[in-house]
């Protein structure tokens, strides 16, 4: 399978300035040193803590955050990730659907309107067939092409959610960044759209970078995952080994701190203090927190593992 | 162990058209003092409406028509004046909105907005008790949080930011409307265990609404299922994860996802809950309920009646 | 294709619905057209007549005197020609404005000293200069409106600009951009208005152009906070995204969204130029004498408190502008923001 995606060392800091003429004071280093690859026709999932840096690799991904330092290709061809040409050149390629779906579509603007938009910028289909096209997408999303004219305040979150992922199938992406698609909608809503988006990379052979917090959703839908924490992948592997044999105890907190219906299994809290991301430890991220520290855990592990499972950790579970 | 608010007989409606449509209808239910309360349903349900009326904050409170009771220290809520209700409301009663974004001024510094908690109640700032309640939530450096805008922080930290809003005045009951949606399982491990510590220790009581009934599951007492506007089970925590009695409860809990099953083997229940204009007197479950008995179900109300001790139910099966 | 989205449709019905400020509204803009068309319809010269066959339009041309028989080349006297026999014998359909008076012509041949009461001739009496009062009310608030309005629209520009580039731009433009704002809010703007009135003349548009200067900053402010607000909404990284030019997205994505608090911040700017243009009239650093001027008519009502029909109808006259501005005012408002938004 060849790589569609490849990044490496991805770096994407916040500034925190202050004062009065507003100086750098700081860093929030919210993504330290990222590397992932999304294989052709893949879904990829990261799941992570919250604030844990998820949604910036995601926009950095798409140029539309400052990247600060590290590599990209696409398609096998590097790109300049300073260069707004270089980006704009992808826009057709790299696509991304964000959480919120109530913000997600200009109040002002008509489906039909919102959904034209991008085909016309990219010279997806003539302005006489649009009526047609932005009806046919509709209906690939399983809505009615009636809707069209409709403004998006009359639609529930569901279905503002398949209108967004009609709007980015128009323009025929290789790669969807899904930034937390499911986590504002209802469980019963959420297998709808998953199911949705799983029939559509299908049918339109896409590739999926699926953001969540969500592990029950991540599990379902994807093949291999990253685990981050403060900015790093702490591990990474098919999605069946890191749950049920993970390696790092990151990965291990996660799985044991989902809450199930059997009441005498209380998920297990993480003790131990956060490093602040302005302020990040040299060695170990996770060291305040974890169980199995020891003095190694002050340099900064290397990436050990097998092929497919890999993971950051001086003393791996077994 | 006490009464601490009860409802009865909460109906919502808003006019439309010259007629009305009536949101929610004869909901009842009382909380306990140190109690967890669990509302669950689908969105569309009324749950978030519900607990909102509670104190008189529905979002278009001048057009829509509430009736019915609050009872919180023997007085009425719905007829309090404005005035004495702002009182309680974040001081005694405070909620967890779900959507946070949208409940945080974008201009102003998150400090200056956890301030304002206490001037709206002319209190004095309490700037340590502000920097323990974000340490409790999850943030390793209150001092950052504090200096940033709203937008600079992720969704599940402005969740956070939220939920120590609402807890720093020590109010005695917590509304908490998808308090952990946003939030991934350790922090909401970390959240609820807070809030079940506040429950233990200091008698608050809360009521959770949640489409997560894994959560009810582990931190709620009672369970009150909501359906179309209207209660249709409510239950025990164990009694209603032991015997739902419900179609639609029990469609529920098989819906939900189990760790390690694949999206195509999740059960969802069919169809769609009944827009508010749509809504019939008998039982609104049953075009989705496979259980239907067309000449018991279709033609008058279903009461909510009583199966077992604290256990209603309104559903035809169950009333024999 | 609609002209309006659904939410700006939702907020016209409901701003019809608000009768006071709806009908506020309507008032307000018929006095002012009429106020526009005042040269037609308050004048001391007839609109139209003919004379000895000809065609003559005395409110936009110039006539001499030897146009009508007289011996000068002096601006005709109308007043005069028309009582004047031989005149009338050879002009015909003659046409005169309803209100045949003009805000600055003095009536000094009236009896007393001015100012003249009320009389059949002066609906509303005469001021010091014995200038029909309600001729210069007329003109006063067709003044103040279209002063009120001008400075309206260039504070508007003005503060959507600035606020708009400093909210989108952020960072170090937005950062820097707010301290030089702070220290010209800080300035003195009477003394600028002084000073720079003494160096040069004080002009209609000088006028405008000083005061919306100093008038753009509140508007800038909730500009900005719009933007900032606005860029961060999904929709906006979206259409980056998808590859839309920055122009693009600041005009078509953002600014429309972004223009609620202009639309409800403009009654209150107008009602806002229009007691500024009264305080700076009535305190002599307006607009240039003899313009006909609210604020000049209440300096004038306080010296002669012997005349109170000065003031009295310069006060109601303003009091009634004010208030129509307030009601449209408060209808925008409450239709653009009702207690408990449209979601
Ligand atoms: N515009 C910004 N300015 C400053 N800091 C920011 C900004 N946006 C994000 N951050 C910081 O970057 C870090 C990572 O944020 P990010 O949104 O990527 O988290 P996330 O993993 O997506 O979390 P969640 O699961 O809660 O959405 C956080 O510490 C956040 O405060
Ligand atoms: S490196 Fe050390 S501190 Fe870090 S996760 Fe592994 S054992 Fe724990
Ligand atoms: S009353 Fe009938 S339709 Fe309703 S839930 Fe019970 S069995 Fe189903
Ligand atoms: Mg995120």
């Amino acid at each position: 399978m060849m790589n569609l995606l490849e990044a490496h060392d991805i770096e994407s800091y916040f500034d925190i300035r202050g004062g009065l003429f507003g100086r750098i004071q700081s860093y929030v280093k919210a993504v330290n040193g990222v590397s992932l690859n999304v294989g052709e026709g893949e879904i990829v999932s990261v799941v992570g803590e919250s604030g844990c840096g998820k949604s910036t690799l995601g926009l950095a991904l798409l140029g539309l955050q400052k990247i600060r330092s590290g590599s990209l290709s696409f398609q096998g061809e590097s790109i300049n990730v300073n260069d707004f040409k270089s980006w704009q050149g992808l826009r057709k390629d790299l696509q991304i659907i964000f959480q919120d779906p109530y913000t997600s579509l200009n109040p002002r603007l008509t489906i039909y309107e919102s959904l034209s938009e991008p085909l016309l910028l990219h010279g997806i289909c003539k302005k006489s067939e649009l009526k047609d096209k932005v009806g046919y997408l509709l209906e690939q999303v399983e809505l009615k092409p009636e809707m069209m004219d409709r403004f998006p305040h009359s639609f529930s979150g569901g279905q503002r959610q398949r209108i967004c992922i009609a709007r980015v199938l128009g323009i025929e992406p290789k790669l969807i960044v899904c930034d937390e698609i499911v986590s504002a909608l209802d469980v019963s809503v959420q297998a709808q759209i998953l199911e949705l988006l799983l029939k559509l990379k299908e049918s339109h052979n896409l590739s999926l970078l699926f953001i969540s917090h969500d592990l029950a959703v991540v599990r379902a839908i994807s093949r291999r995952i990253y685990v981050m924490y403060l900015g790093r992948v702490v591990e990474e592997g098919p999605s069946e080994m890191l749950f049920h044999q993970p390696k790092h105890p990151y990965t291990k907190a996660l799985l044991d701190s989902i809450p199930t219906l059997d009441r005498s299994r209380r998920p297990v809290l993480l003790e131990g203090e956060v490093p602040s991301p302005t302020n990040l430890p040299t060695g170990c991220a996770f060291a305040s927190r974890c169980k199995y520290k020891s003095e190694k855990c002050g340099e900064l592990p290397q990436r050990s593992g097998l092929d497919d499972q890999s993971y950051y950790c001086h003393n791996p579970l077994n | 162990m006490g009464k601490l608010l009860e409802a009865k007989n909460l109906s919502i409606a808003l006019p439309e058209d010259g007629g009305q449509v009536i949101l929610t209808e004869g909901i009842s239910f009382d909380i306990q003092k140190g109690e967890v309360y669990s509302l669950v349903g689908e969105s569309g349900c009324g749950k978030t409406i519900t607990a909102l009326s509670l104190l008189n904050v529905l979002p278009t409170a001048n057009a829509s028509m509430l009736t019915g009771e609050v009872l919180f220290n023997d007085q009425d809520l719905l007829k309090l004046p404005e005035k004495d209700l702002c009182k309680i409301r974040g001081k005694d009663i405070a909620v967890i909105f779900q959507e946070p974004s949208s409940a945080m001024n974008p201009l102003m510094k998150v400090r200056a907005q956890l301030e304002e908690c206490y001037l709206l109640h002319q209190l004095e700032v309490n700037h340590e008790a502000i920097d323990l309640m974000l340490k409790e939530v999850g943030f390793a450096d209150p001092e950052r949080v504090l200096n940033s805008y709203p937008h600079e922080l992720s969704g599940g930290m402005l969740q956070r930011v939220m939920i120590a809003m609402a807890l720093l005045l020590k109010p005695k009951l917590i509304i908490a409307d998808e308090p952990t949606t946003a939030l991934d399982v350790t922090i909401q491990a970390q959240i609820m265990d807070l809030l079940d510590r506040l429950r233990r220790e200091h008698d608050v009581s809360i009521l959770l609404i949640t489409h997560n009934l894994n959560l009810v599951a582990q931190y709620s007492d009672r369970v009150a299922v909501m359906y179309a506007g209207r209660m249709v089970e409510e239950a025990g925590v164990e009694e209603f994860f032991a015997k739902p009695c419900h179609p639609y409860s029990k469609g529920l809990l098989r819906a939900l996802p189990k760790m390690g099953s694949a999206v195509s083997t999740l059960e969802p229940i069919q169809g769609q809950v009944p827009l508010p204009k749509n809504f019939v007197p008998s039982c609104r479950f049953a075009d989705r309920c496979s259980q239907v008995v067309e000449s018991q179900c279709c033609s008058a109300p279903i009461a909510f009646k009583e199966v077992g001790p604290q256990h209603k139910v309104a559903c035809v099966l169950e009333q024999k | 294709m609609r002209i309006f989205s659904d939410l700006t449709q939702a907020r016209l019905v409901r701003f019809r619905k608000m009768r006071r400020a709806y009908y506020s509204f309507w008032v307000l803009s018929v006095a002012y057209i009429f106020s526009l068309l005042a040269t037609l319809l308050v004048n001391d010269r007839p609109i139209y007549f003919s004379y000895q066959g000809e065609s003559y339009f005395p409110i936009f041309c110039h006539y001499t005197e030897q146009d009508f028989g007289g011996q000068y080349l002096t601006e005709a006297n109308y007043n005069n020609l028309l009582q004047n026999e031989h005149f009338l014998d050879k002009a015909s359909s003659i046409i005169s404005p309803p209100i045949y008076q003009n805000p600055l012509r003095s009536h000094l041949y009236l009896e007393d000293a001015p100012p003249h009461a009320p009389s059949w001739d002066h609906w509303l009496g005469t001021d010091e200069s014995a200038r029909d009062v309600l001729a210069r009310l007329i003109y006063g608030f067709r003044n103040c409106m279209s002063f009120s309005l001008l400075l309206t629209i260039a504070i508007a520009i003005l503060g959507i600009l600035i606020g708009g580039i400093q909210g989108y731009a952020g960072g170090l433009t937005d950062l820097i951009s707010q301290r030089l704002i702070e220290i010209w809010a800080s300035l003195p703007f009477l003394y600028v208005v002084i000073i720079i009135g003494s160096i040069y003349e004080r002009g209609f548009f000088m006028l405008v152009a000083i005061l919306a200067l100093f008038s753009w900053i509140g508007l800038s402010y909730y500009m900005r906070a719009e933007f900032l607000k606005l860029k961060n909404m999904n929709y906006i990284r979206v259409a980056r995204a998808l590859g839309l030019s920055k122009t693009r997205i600041f005009f078509k994505h953002i600014l429309p969204n972004g223009l609620t608090p202009v639309v409800t911040l403009l009654p209150f700017s107008l009602i806002g130029g229009i007691s500024a243009l009264t305080s700076l009239d009535f305190l002599g650093f307006g607009l240039n004498p003899p313009t006909p001027s609210w604020g000049e008519l209440l300096s004038q009502g306080l010296k002669n408190l012997h005349a109170p029909w000065i003031t009295v109808s310069t006060v109601c006259a303003l009091f009634i502008t004010l208030m129509l501005a307030a009601f449209i005012g408060e209808g925008v408002r409450e239709a653009f923001d009702p207690k408990g938004d449209e979601k």
